[in-house]
């Protein structure tokens, strides 16, 4: 347990980071919606003259209104997510290669364990940090709806929404974790994460805008899409299936290529 | 008994050559000395033997065992240090020593305490403000820390001054007189010449040589010096190499049998003779000089 014990110590700082920036998003966005709902019908008026391609690639085209918490939440939740993406891709990149980059491979590798042991305590340490991240995540967004929305009934499909934040976080995570497998230095893994993130949802927006079905299959902002979570409608069975496929599969297929990678000396 | 069996290691990086056909073992207790240049193959064969990189081909084995298939237990009893060190920046040395000896059955703190000691490294200091001799004390201390029954240290005094230089053979000198044994790679050759029992030289990837340094140094040539009125014809029938004729000596490589220098010589007007060993520096040399061939030859 020594490597999980000092993978999640070295990440307490960032958890807090992030927990604090991530809960000021939360309650920041939250804060907007009273002014949105006591102008609800202006609001809905204003939509009305955006075209209908703009709507959906913010997500905003299955939104029954901005007034009510969960049609605003289809619109201000996508940034958290985005923001969560980004954190889940930064520790994929990091975490068989963080000490590559830095040289220390050498210090941590000729200690008497196994490259399983190694992969299995980086990815348990993420896994335990980002599910922290998703509770804290949860949380704040339940208070901001606490505190600016406190008429609102709350609804099963918040719970689902809380819960499908690691979900997507996993996907971000493996799919990072494969591609740092493929690279000899990486150098600037902040970078590549959120080119990662910001990727997927601008796929997304377009994806939406200009209603192509394959691009929908390139992001997985759309395997978990938080507008038919809200609106509790179902998922597409073969976002299920490809979403579970990935996240077992790049995980699986990252294992096999770290046992076999040659840690050569800088 | 062997301690490190190497069978015909080979490591490609693509088409680049790491090392090829590598064969050579390490006796239990043995300081072993492994010396080329850099790029030679002497950090590729290390690394390959603690598991970082994958062999294209051949074996190696550690206390006996397959270091492909029993790599953590064969690792809990090596120490390593290696040429470049690198650690967790943010860390205090004691933390980092504490973390590395967590990794290793029983309790170590006395030994560390006992080894900064004698290395004179504050053990409550941050990694990034350490100078690099003071990372590489670091590097000593948590190499040893744990007692291993093998050391192996890559081009290890790079960065110590002298004086910190000496305390590690000395340190090195007490290890393996407690068991250890010892594979030592540099390509500082005074050092090793001065520590190790038997020698592997490698060039290009490729083991040219292996034998004791005792053998090396006194059987294959000699230096010899002579002074007086000499005519350099007399040694034309002997192995002579480097000829240098001055007015009043001659100097010359001798390769073979010491009889027939000797009765030459006996028939020579000397005023002064001198027959030396070459140094190890001087028999690596003639290795490395030779060119589009990987067979050794006596100086």
């Amino acid at each position: 347990m020594n490597l999980l014990r000092f993978e999640l110590k070295r990440k307490l700082t960032v958890l807090m980071w992030w927990s604090l920036g991530l809960g000021s998003l939360q309650l920041m966005m939250l804060s907007f919606f009273p002014l949105m709902a006591e102008n609800q019908s202006m609001w809905d008026l204003i939509l009305t003259y955006y075209p209908p391609e703009m709507l959906a690639a913010f997500g905003l085209a299955n939104a029954a209104s901005l007034g009510n918490i969960e049609g605003y939440l289809i619109f201000s939740f996508i940034f958290a997510q985005v923001a969560l993406a980004i954190f889940a891709s930064i520790e994929g990149f990091n975490a068989l290669s963080a000490e590559e980059s830095d040289n220390i491979a050498d210090f941590l590798l000729t200690k008497p364990i196994s490259r399983t042991y190694v992969f299995t305590m980086k990815i348990t340490s993420a896994f335990m940090i980002m599910t922290l991240l998703s509770i804290i995540t949860s949380l704040f967004t339940l208070l901001g709806i606490l505190w600016f929305a406190s008429d609102t009934t709350l609804s099963l499909s918040l719970l689902f929404l809380f819960l499908s934040l690691l979900p997507l976080q996993w996907l971000f995570y493996v799919t990072a974790l494969l591609i740092s497998q493929f690279m000899a230095n990486l150098r600037s893994p902040t970078t590549l994460a959120m080119g990662l993130a910001f990727g997927m949802y601008f796929l997304y927006g377009l994806g939406a805008a200009i209603e192509s079905d394959v691009l929908r299959y390139f992001t997985y902002f759309n395997y978990i899409d938080i507008s038919l979570i809200l609106n509790q409608e179902p998922f597409e069975v073969s976002f299920i299936i490809l979403a579970v496929l990935i996240g077992l599969g790049a995980c699986l297929l990252s294992y096999q290529l770290y046992l076999r990678r040659n840690i050569v000396s800088k | 008994m062997d301690v490190i069996s190497i069978q015909g290691l080979s490591k490609y990086y693509g088409r680049s050559r790491g090392i090829e056909n590598v064969t050579f073992s390490v006796k239990e207790g043995e300081i072993f000395g492994f010396i080329g240049p850099n790029g030679a193959g002497k950090s590729t064969t290390i690394r390959t033997l603690l598991g970082l990189l994958h062999p294209t081909s051949g074996s190696a084995t550690i206390f006996g065992k397959d270091i492909t298939l029993h790599g953590p237990s064969i690792r809990e009893h090596i120490g390593y240090l290696p040429s470049e060190v690198f650690y967790y920046e943010k860390m205090k040395v004691k933390e980092l020593l504490e973390y590395s000896a967590s990794y290793y059955p029983g309790d170590h703190t006395k030994r560390m305490h006992e080894l900064a000691s004698r290395l004179e490294l504050d053990l409550h200091r941050r990694i990034e403000d350490l100078s690099y001799g003071n990372k590489k004390k670091v590097g000593i201390v948590q190499g040893l820390l744990h007692s291993p029954k093998l050391i192996i240290l890559d081009e290890p005094t790079s960065g110590l001054d002298p004086l910190m230089q000496h305390t590690f053979f000395s340190l090195l000198k007490e290890e393996n007189e407690r068991g250890a044994t010892i594979l030592f790679s540099s390509h500082i050759l005074q050092e090793v010449q001065h520590l190790c029992h038997r020698v592997a030289i490698i060039k290009e990837g490729v083991i040219v040589k292996v034998e004791e340094v005792a053998s090396l140094l006194a059987n294959t040539t000699k230096k010899v010096k002579l002074v007086g009125q000499l005519d350099p014809r007399m040694f034309e029938s002997l192995d002579v190499k480097d000829m240098v004729v001055q007015e009043q000596s001659l100097s010359f490589v001798y390769q073979g049998a010491i009889e027939p220098l000797m009765k030459i010589i006996s028939e020579c007007s000397l005023k002064d003779i001198l027959i030396e060993d070459p140094t190890l520096e001087e028999i690596f040399m003639h290795y490395y000089t030779r060119e589009n061939t990987h067979e050794p030859t006596a100086l």
